[in-house]
């Protein structure tokens, strides 16, 4: 069976399951020549996992991927190269150390007399570079170049090689706005011979700068594909965000009067400024904003893993001063890392062991010798009270689901019974009933007096769990919402800023 | 419930590998050769395990912790023939002793400063200092004759009670400190995975002192035992002493990117290096073949240990 050989790629009926979730439901997605076709979409949308699918790191459970009108069966990274089909992720794979020409040619060396014939190396690189209109040296060694001529090498290793799809993903997250229009121009003009992009990003503004099309996925599934020219701002907007269900308001319990954490005008050289808030006991606060607004970092602020460089925080009214996990978790605050399993968890070690990490002082005597059964008592405890699926007694973090250990995660932390919970990004690759049962522990915490931060980039998310939203953009706190006076564009709108 | 049983078996299962090979090993060589069954043997066989395996449960722990240390061979030469200077002195024995531990658990405690401090991978700085203490070993046992100690001392290192009493106390301890105390609690954290112990409100950089300390306090103990055994001191002692300590705990299923391993596992590789070396003596085999025959054991122990943590972890 053939595909349609108007398209350079076709993915059809694309099913991707993880344990526990789907990670993609039958998406489909062409990508024609010349066209910039961007794939939109939130945090777990699918967009990463749709072109690990493309790229062969990731085999399809259904579906079928067709190139060129042909149809690709087994597809790995070694047959996607050999199709033209190029991925540039936001981490560069250069070698640094090495200059520009010799990386535009990695593993394409060609050779004279045994030796690598560096005079044609380097005259190709600079027609290539002169084609695409970039002023480099190619003898300039990678590591002194800006990120955006980075970028750029990297796509003209791309094309060393008669690319006909270049993958794009979040391209412009760490460019300044020049070198975003210098890698704009340079697209353009590549879309004019024919070279097809895929260009992945959450920056919506961009769609309609760069983009011919638009494909908007939502929780796995593909919402609609669209010429950028039929999609209002509201529309796109809309699909992405979804309708929010009735019945998504939960009951929330009532905040209690005193105040559990206060930031008075907290700065982090560069990355925060003037962060000023306070959340009461039994009060839950969403802190939300796009991917590089500073939440993480106002995080690790207050929990000690950055010093602050000037600012006030205040816990149950005291100042304190914070410098280090120890005294953040001293001072009653638990942190919920974003990164599960390679912040969270000991992947290695058992359940029991890393329950037991953050409350070992507690389990054990002053000369050090550790009560194991009242550890094991606590886990147990909180394996029936959590919901947590074991399947023996004596697994390793590292075998359970993400929703099990993002459980386990909060089970070590709900052990040290903190004052202020900080949880970042806390149902990142959960499936939805996974999601329910950590909104359900956040309320039952809140129930019982305990400050819980929010820190998430899914406003759906925030608005279903918390008592207040504050938005974040550009290290800045810029605005406020309770509960009920908002719906979710709006809170996108103001994590956006000005639209253009 | 059933698979319970077997999970529970494969938390042990690198241990109880490094028991298996113990016995085979002994097998082969009861059966090969008439001498390795005399009591006197094995009588010999555990007094010589004593130093390694003392130094190696120091070891152990330096591994577990996610450190490294090269140093402890030299370290041990230089503890040696300090004490035997200080014995030759007329010191009281048990002032030269402890002024022995004192030092060997400063040196070990230096070593951990210099790797925290500086951020020089561990194999860089003990490297380094591994011969800079053979080199202040020599210095201090320039010209000396340094034999024929009090037997106050001696006792300590002949025969085969004394001897591997202590190795027996050094493994309770050991065992204890990783299993059931808070500190070696930690050193699994902190092999396993750094920043979450950090997160988690760990003293990691202040434990890792700690696990150097205690490793050199171990080389310490070890050089008093070998001294007292042979009833001289030289600087030439516990020449790549290190690799074997660290050899007799991979073997015994210690991870050596750490967060992995146990004072048992440790014992046992050390009696399998131990009872290899002796049984191949036995059967008349010189001691080139005997390191021939060890490197590759390690190798294959290796490779069996990482082949089933890539199965485990699927």
């Amino acid at each position: 069976m053939t595909g349609s050989s108007q398209y350079l790629v076709e993915m059809k009926g694309i099913v991707k399951k993880f344990p526990g979730v789907v990670a993609l439901d039958h998406v489909d997605f062409t990508v024609k020549p010349g066209e910039v076709h961007v794939l939109l979409g939130e945090n777990g949308a699918g967009k990463s996992t749709l072109v690990k699918v493309l790229s062969g790191a990731y085999v399809a459970d259904e579906g079928e991927i067709y190139i060129e009108g042909q149809r690709v069966s087994n597809i790995s990274p070694e047959v996607a190269l050999h199709r033209g089909l190029r991925f540039i992720y936001q981490e560069p794979s250069l070698v640094f150390d090495l200059d520009v020409a010799r990386n535009i040619f990695l593993g394409l060396e060609t050779f004279k007399g045994g030796f690598v014939d560096l005079r044609r190396i380097y005259r190709k690189a600079q027609e290539l570079l002169q084609r695409m209109q970039v002023e480099l040296d190619p003898r300039t060694t990678v590591r002194n170049l800006s990120i955006t001529e980075q970028k750029l090498v990297e796509i003209a290793r791309a094309l060393a090689t008669e690319a006909k799809v270049i993958v794009l993903d979040e391209p412009t997250d760490v460019l300044e706005h020049y070198a975003r229009e210098r890698l704009f121009a340079i697209i353009k003009r590549l879309k004019a011979e024919g070279v097809g992009f895929v260009y992945i990003s959450h920056r919506y503004a961009e769609v309609y700068e760069i983009g011919d099309r638009v494909t908007i996925l939502r929780d796995g599934k593909n919402v609609g594909t669209f010429t950028v020219q039929e999609l209002s701002f509201e529309a796109m907007i809309e699909k992405m965000v979804g309708k929010s269900l009735k019945g998504q308001q939960r009951e929330l319990p009532l905040p209690r009067e005193a105040e559990a954490l206060r930031l008075e005008r907290v700065c982090l050289e560069g990355r925060l400024r003037n962060i000023s808030f306070a959340v009461r006991r039994g009060e839950v606060v969403s802190i939300t904003g796009l991917m590089g607004s500073g939440k993480t970092e106002l995080a690790e602020v207050i929990f000690g893993v950055r010093p602050k460089t000037s600012g006030t925080i205040y816990i149950e009214g005291e100042a304190k001063d914070i410098r280090s996990p120890a005294q953040a978790i001293q001072c009653g605050i638990a942190f919920l890392p974003e990164d599960r399993r390679t912040k969270g968890l000991i992947l290695d070690q058992t359940v029991r062991n890393n329950y037991g990490l953050p409350n070992l002082c507690r389990l054990s005597s002053r000369w050090g010798w550790i009560d194991f059964a009242a550890m094991d008592s606590e886990v147990d405890w909180y394996v029936r009270r959590l919901g947590i699926k074991l399947p023996h007694k004596f697994v390793l973090a590292g075998q359970l689901s993400g929703g099990n250990q993002q459980k386990l995660v909060l089970a070590k932390w709900l052990g040290t019974r903190p004052k202020v919970f900080l949880l970042d990004e806390p149902t990142r690759g959960i499936d939805v009933l996974g999601r329910r049962e950590i909104y359900n522990i956040v309320s039952e915490l809140a129930r019982q007096g305990v400050a819980v931060v929010v820190f998430t980039s899914d406003y759906n998310e925030a608005l279903e769990i918390s008592h207040r939203i504050l938005i974040m953009r550009r290290g800045e706190l810029c605005q406020e919402f309770s509960r009920g006076e908002v719906t979710e564009d709006a809170v996108l709108k103001a994590a956006i800023g000005e639209v253009r | 419930m059933f698979s319970g049983v077997l999970q529970r078996f494969q938390r042990f299962q690198r241990a109880f590998q490094a028991i298996l090979g113990l016995v085979l090993i002994n097998i082969v060589f009861l059966v090969l050769s008439p001498t390795y069954r005399q009591i006197g043997n094995f009588q010999n066989i555990f007094a010589q395990a004593t130093v390694l395996g003392i130094m190696a449960s120091g070891s152990t722990v330096v591994l577990i912790s996610g450190g490294l240390d090269l140093s402890v061979g030299s370290l041990l030469a230089l503890i040696a023939v300090i004490v035997g200077t200080l014995l030759a002195r007329g010191y009281a024995v048990w002032l030269c002793i402890v002024t022995g531990l004192l030092i060997a658990t400063g040196i070990g405690c230096t070593n951990g400063l210099v790797v925290i401090g500086t951020g020089v991978p561990p194999f860089i700085v003990t490297l380094g200092m591994m011969m800079v203490l053979r080199g202040l070993a020599e210095l201090v046992g320039a010209g000396k004759d340094l034999y024929s100690f009090p037997w106050s001392f001696r006792i300590l290192g002949s025969g085969y009670t004394v001897p591997v009493s202590i190795m027996a106390a050094v493994y309770a301890f050991s065992s204890l400190f990783l299993t059931r105390m808070r500190a070696g609690f930690y050193a699994y954290a902190i092999g396993g995975n750094p920043e979450v112990a950090r997160l988690a409100g760990v003293q990691v950089n202040r434990l890792r002192l700690v696990y150097y300390a205690l490793g050199g306090f171990m080389a310490g103990l070890a050089a008093i035992v070998l001294t007292a055994r042979l009833n001289f001191a030289s600087s030439t002692f516990g020449q790549g002493m290190e690799l074997n300590a660290i050899a007799a705990a991979v073997i015994g299923g210690t991870s050596l990117s750490g967060g992995i391993g146990g004072a048992l596992g440790t014992i046992v590789g050390v009696l399998v290096m131990t009872c290899l070396s002796a049984g191949l003596s036995h059967l008349g085999i010189g001691s080139s073949w005997q390191r021939v025959a060890i490197g590759v054991i390690i190798v294959l122990a290796v490779w069996l240990d990482i082949a089933q943590r890539r199965r485990v972890l699927k």
